[in-house]
């Protein structure tokens, strides 16, 4: 009897739970984010979450859209697929939210691939190695179905591409690629034996790494072999600071290396120590210094003023302004569409794609039904390490 | 062309020795446990992980030095070994084998989980022990740290191998390894070796740890593939012997080179552990074990 009274109470808890959700949801329009919040990567998301407030407070103060306000609803995917499957369907179904922000990994962002074309809903990762241009989107082009999925980052493709381009302005023809053994290595791989060809380098050693090794001299000595005037690839972590400080034993500090974006941070700049000669990167803007950017660039102001917002709102800074802006442009991208089309998921991806000049905090997107980054290559950038900052070079 | 191509094979076989001199330290340790208490145990990665990580910490301290701070991490992760046998090893395992087994592997995830709690994800980096960067040999270079690493390893084999020939305490371990009842009636403190044995293992995996951190950093993470490679290299060489496990992590790290250096990086582990399966099919005490009796 008492165990009846308890389901009872229960169902009837419920009951009011759900209701009270679908009033709520009535004068609201719901933003769902599901980034992982905890664990190694949990900062990540935290900085989007973080990016993403703003857009919707800036948002609000101006009346929201048509007069309701804007909320986010997360839930914490702690970077594993199960629970971002999971959180997806949850904001869906029960939260009624009306695009999706996040998830970060690659694994996650494939898992819930099949829920976004199912419930028409728009949604947006963060890591490069995403092969949403490169696969995905030719897959459903084939297939004649839409896609969902954004991913706004520069990505690992781009990232070759843009570093293969800077490369032949530099007249360097002897590019040797050194990555990890693991997904992120395979597709870096490929793109830079894509572009390689593409722009005229000749690609003379692929060497792979495991990343949990102690010493890569064996790699790098045969990459010595191959007689490079270019290295790339995309290590990351503590790693990358054995391989460069490899290359440097093996006497080839003046050879310029490319590593990942991961890496773009004051802390790997320190551990790095003495070894930090003729180390390259590629980025969109938000990652340099704003002082850097030239007067006559839009989006130095653009830039300077999403940072400015930030510290007044969150009274601190990031961990990174670039994973900041990543969530900033995605509400914002959320935002704009909805004033546009309103909030039907179908009607939010078209607009979305058709939109040429998009003025985000990390860049100027430009979307396309084979280009669902929209990070072009102008709006990128060629980094190097110069005293114990990430500078732009020509 | 012909140059080139021998100071390329001298350079694998160089880098081979890198990583084999550090895997022998893990399985110094590890064969030394097991040589003393028949413990196979799991969490040796994680003192060399605790000796690098206790030692930057150490070294950091305003006006400490590099030598006071390596003999602080040393002490404290000796007295951890000390702590983990008296706390858990001694306590839980009662001499099952696989209970212990379960109790060394519950112990690596718990002094991960603690360092991941007081040093998060990060690597650290930590100044080198030699001025140089690096030794040139036959047109190839290593790495300068290479040297003292090498040295230590087999310094402490030496010593090790001194310690069980000749005093009294090594006789009694040895004792207690191999007839551990026997070894009780004649007096022997069975449970004091098991103690000493941790300690020094403990102690030795803290000095590979603060010895690798100059050459690839230390992360929170960082014990488990080295102990993996140690541990297998240990069994190839002859579990319990301790210049088996020298040699048997130096056979892993020349293996590891020359394969991804003369193969291919994606299929070095499948040579090596295709070797090293060879090697238990055709002598399954290891290299320098003994017929079991």
């Amino acid at each position: 009897m008492k165990r009846r009274g308890a389901f009872v109470a229960m169902a009837i808890a419920a009951v009011l739970v759900f209701t009270a959700g679908a009033l709520y949801a009535a004068d609201t329009i719901i933003l769902g984010a599901n980034y992982g919040m905890t664990g190694t990567m949990g900062w990540i998301g935290g900085d989007c979450v973080d990016g993403a407030n703003l857009a919707i407070d800036q948002a609000n103060k101006k009346g929201g859209i048509k007069g309701k306000q804007i909320e986010l609803v997360m839930y914490d995917s702690k970077n594993d697929a199960d629970t971002a499957r999971t959180n997806f369907e949850k904001l869906v179904k029960r939260d009624k939210a009306i695009a999706i922000l996040g998830p970060v990994s690659n694994q996650e962002t494939e898992t819930v691939l099949p829920l976004s074309d199912k419930n028409a809903i728009v949604y947006t990762a963060v890591s490069g190695g995403v092969q949403v241009n490169e696969r995905i989107l030719p897959e459903y082009k084939k297939e004649g179905k839409k896609c969902y999925l954004w991913a706004l980052t520069v990505g690992t493709a781009r990232q070759g591409e843009v570093f293969a381009v800077w490369a032949k302005k530099k007249g360097f023809k002897r590019l040797a690629l050194i990555d990890p053994l693991d997904q992120m290595g395979d597709l870096s791989t490929a793109t830079y034996e894509q572009y390689a060809k593409k722009y005229g380098l000749e690609v003379v050693a692929k060497e792979r790494y495991d990343v949990k090794g102690t010493d890569f001299t064996t790699q790098m000595s045969k990459i010595k072999a191959a007689n490079p005037d270019v290295i790339a690839g995309m290590p990351s972590g503590g790693p990358t600071v054995t391989i460069v400080k490899n290359r440097d034993q093996l006497g080839m500090s003046h050879i310029p290396f490319k590593v990942s974006d991961a890496n773009l941070s004051k802390s790997f700049i320190t551990l790095l120590g003495e070894n930090t000669k003729n180390i390259y990167n590629v980025a969109a803007k938000i990652q340099i210094p704003p002082d850097y950017l030239k007067d006559s660039d839009s989006q130095k102001k653009v830039i300077m003023d999403f940072q400015k917002a930030f510290k007044t709102k969150f009274n601190k800074e990031p961990k990174s302004w670039f994973f900041a802006s990543v969530g900033y442009d995605t509400a914002l991208m959320y935002i704009k569409a909805m004033e546009a089309v309103g909030t039907n998921g179908a009607k939010m991806r078209d607009w979305i794609e058709k939109q040429k000049a998009f003025q985000g905090a990390q860049a100027v997107y430009s979307w396309s039904d084979s280009d669902h980054r929209g990070i072009g290559v102008e709006q990128c950038v060629v980094m190097m390490i110069k005293g114990d900052d990430w500078v732009p070079v020509d | 062309m012909e140059h080139g191509l021998l100071s390329l094979y001298v350079q694998f076989v160089l880098s081979g020795l890198t990583m084999g001199t550090i895997y022998a330290m893990v399985g110094i340790g590890f064969s030394f446990i097991y040589r003393v208490t028949t413990v196979l145990n799991f969490a040796q990665g994680e003192f060399l992980m605790l000796g690098g990580m206790f030692a930057i910490t150490m070294n950091s301290i305003p006006g400490s030095s590099l030598g006071l701070a390596v003999a602080a991490a040393i002490l404290i992760v000796t007295a951890i070994g000390i702590l983990f046998h008296r706390g858990a090893i001694r306590v839980l395992g009662k001499a099952e084998p696989v209970r212990m087994i379960l109790i060394t592997i519950a112990g690596s995830m718990f002094f991960q989980g603690v360092a991941f709690l007081i040093w998060g994800t990060d690597d650290y980096a930590m100044p080198s022990f030699l001025k140089a960067q690096t030794i040139s040999f036959l047109g190839a270079v290593v790495n300068a740290q290479l040297l003292p690493i090498f040295v230590t390893a087999v310094l402490v084999t030496f010593i090790l191998k001194i310690f069980f020939d000749k005093t009294i305490w090594g006789k009694a371990t040895t004792a207690c390894a191999e007839r551990r009842e026997a070894s009780m009636l004649m007096g022997i403190n069975v449970d004091r070796m098991g103690m000493l044995s941790f300690a020094i293992s403990a102690g030795i995996g803290a000095i590979g740890g603060i010895l690798i951190t100059p050459v690839c950093l230390m992360q929170y993470q960082k014990g488990v593939p080295l102990a993996i490679k140690g541990i297998a290299g240990a069994v190839v060489g002859g579990l319990g012997n301790i210049w088996g496990a020298m040699l048997g992590g130096l056979i892993m790290g020349l293996l590891e080179a020359l394969s991804a250096g003369v193969v291919a990086s994606y299929l070095s582990d499948i040579i090596v552990f295709i070797v090293l399966m060879l090697v238990l099919f055709l002598k399954p005490q290891g290299l320098l074990g003994k017929k079991a009796s």
